[in-house]
């Protein structure tokens, strides 16, 4: 046992709270200035355009090689924190589900963009523990999310929000309101649908002896065939009216995109 | 005579066992502004992708200024002075104007792979980047996302990228490929400007802002250099009339 730093010990929850809260605002201070750096800019000018990057100088290998060094010094710094926090170091803190887990939170915020990550970190601790109080199923749901963010959204969330700087930029936005606010009702339909059938079969596979389940707030039989009848209808049409829509909101954003003269 | 800014010693290209680049030999003065011309598939391109390390040259040697570059990487290549454009546009996409030049001073101004120093306080590179987008004409697209410009536009950045840091051999590629009379007379007019006092090689289509620009010409048919001269001696020269600008003449 080390001796006491400034008479504190960290074992208590709340010590090690702030002992944890502050080295992490650290360290997030020093990824920002790291980013502020002449390789940090490069960094970002690697994952731009790797070959352009070659022609003004910089060896993208080495670019990487000292990004990834960056990298491993903040990791070893939450490898540490880890370690104060849970007092254990197991295999499995090291293994692929691990690994996967922080990659799946960087992916869901954003890769590219400084606030992805942590905003993807915070959104999938959210997942992990509101929605795993709510249904066993939280890691099916965050694996569906992941599926759909490479599919439509390879940049997350935060790429999301970065996208629209070209219409902002291009003053456009205006044009993608009505396509927007038109596919929202239906898309909510159809997620709201999905995940009820995923729930209602989960229930009847797992606690079938019980008859009730309670899903958003609301209670019913689930033996009757109201609620498969109601959920399917509700996937099927927002599922089809979404993608009607969908159409127009690729038409709007096309447009709202659209830089004069622009060859490819 | 002083050395060479650049030369070819029978460069040669095979892709696949073909021979694209047929024995190239090629010498530019320092200072001198040399234009390559020759028809589509001729090999330009690839020739400067040999100079510049974006490919391995076959045989043969090239030289920057007496020294012996020949298969460098690109990056070792631009270290040393040599920088290019490319003919089909090659910015930084999602970063703005102003980051897009910013970076292209970096090595150049000897940050190298620094991780102590704040770009935002260095004021010599923040005022040079500055004075480039100013040269560029693009103060007012300064924050925009490269990516984002017209044609054009992304055309005058590839060639302030180019120039960023002072390289003193330039290379462009097709640098008014494709644009209107008005834009060309615009980047032309900004060629003139930026490299002033420097050597300058550009593969060009449009053989009026060949005459225009070059001091001597070197064109360029199924990989070979089939005749090289001031302006007047290629435009008189009767092998370069048969095989290339007798046609391409006509179209202007
Ligand atoms: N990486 C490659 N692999 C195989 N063949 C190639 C490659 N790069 C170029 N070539 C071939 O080399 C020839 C010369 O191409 P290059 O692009 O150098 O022509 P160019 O003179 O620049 O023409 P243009 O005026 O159209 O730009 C072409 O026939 C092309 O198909
Ligand atoms: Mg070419």
């Amino acid at each position: 046992m080390a001796p006491p730093t400034f008479g504190i010990e960290f074992i208590t929850q709340k010590e090690v709270y702030f002992l944890i809260a502050f080295w992490v605002l650290l360290s997030t201070f020093c990824m920002y200035l790291f980013t502020q750096t002449p390789v940090g800019k490069m960094a970002n000018a690697v994952r731009d355009n790797p070959e352009r990057a070659e022609f003004v100088g910089y060896s993208q290998r080495w670019v990487r090689y000292v990004s990834f060094c960056a990298a491993g010094f903040f990791a070893g710094v939450a490898g540490a924190l880890f370690a104060i926090n849970y007092e254990i170091l197991t295999e499995q803190n090291l293994n692929l589900n691990m690994s996967f887990q922080v990659l799946l939170a960087t992916y869901i915020g954003g890769v590219g963009f400084f606030l992805g990550p942590i905003f993807g970190a915070i959104l999938f601790t959210l997942l992990q523990t509101v929605i795993g109080l709510q249904t066993d199923l939280w890691a099916l749901y965050t694996g569906l999310v992941f599926i759909f963010m490479v599919m439509f959204l390879p940049a997350g969330l935060t790429g999301l929000f970065a996208m629209h700087m070209i219409p902002i930029q291009l003053g456009r936005v205006g044009m993608l309101i009505k396509p927007y606010s038109k596919i929202f009702l239906p898309g909510l339909a159809f997620v709201i649908g999905i995940i009820a059938l995923i729930e209602l079969i989960n229930h009847v596979r797992h606690h079938g002896e019980e008859q009730f389940m309670t899903l958003f707030w609301v209670e019913f039989d689930t033996t009757s065939f109201v609620p498969w009848v109601l959920f399917a209808l509700m996937t099927i049409v927002g599922f089809y009216i979404s993608r009607i829509f969908a159409k127009e909101v690729a038409e709007a954003w096309g447009e709202a995109t659209f830089v004069e003269g622009e060859r490819r | 005579m002083s050395v060479e800014a650049l030369k070819l010693d029978n460069v040669k290209k095979n892709f696949a066992g073909t021979e694209i680049i047929r024995g190239l030999n090629l010498s530019v003065a320092q200072d001198e502004r040399h234009a390559v011309i020759g028809p589509n598939g001729a090999g330009k391109s690839t020739a400067y992708n040999l100079i510049t390390g974006r490919y391995q040259v076959s045989s043969g040697k090239v030289f920057l200024k007496g020294e012996d570059i020949t298969n460098l990487q690109p990056y070792e290549v631009k270290r040393k002075g040599l920088s290019r454009s490319f003919q089909i546009t090659n910015i930084f996409p999602k970063m703005s104007v102003f980051e897009n030049v910013r970076c292209s001073l970096l090595w150049a101004m000897g940050y190298k792979y620094s991780f102590w120093h704040m770009v935002g306080n260095q004021s010599k590179l923040n005022n040079d980047a500055e004075e480039i987008i100013e040269e560029l004409n693009l103060k007012d697209r300064r924050n925009t996302l490269a990516g984002v410009l017209s044609y054009a536009e992304q055309r005058a950045l590839e060639i302030g990228i180019t120039i960023a840091g002072g390289s003193e051999v330039i290379l462009l590629d097709e640098p008014t490929a494709g644009m209107s009379v008005s834009e060309t007379e615009y980047i032309v007019g900004l060629i003139r400007k930026v490299t002033e006092g420097k050597t300058l090689l550009v593969v060009e289509h449009d053989m009026g802002v060949v005459f225009d620009l070059a001091d001597r010409i070197s064109v360029l048919v199924y990989g070979e250099i089939i005749a090289t001269g001031t302006p007047t001696e290629v435009k008189e020269n009767q092998a370069v009339q048969e095989a290339y600008l007798g046609a391409a003449m006509e179209e202007h």
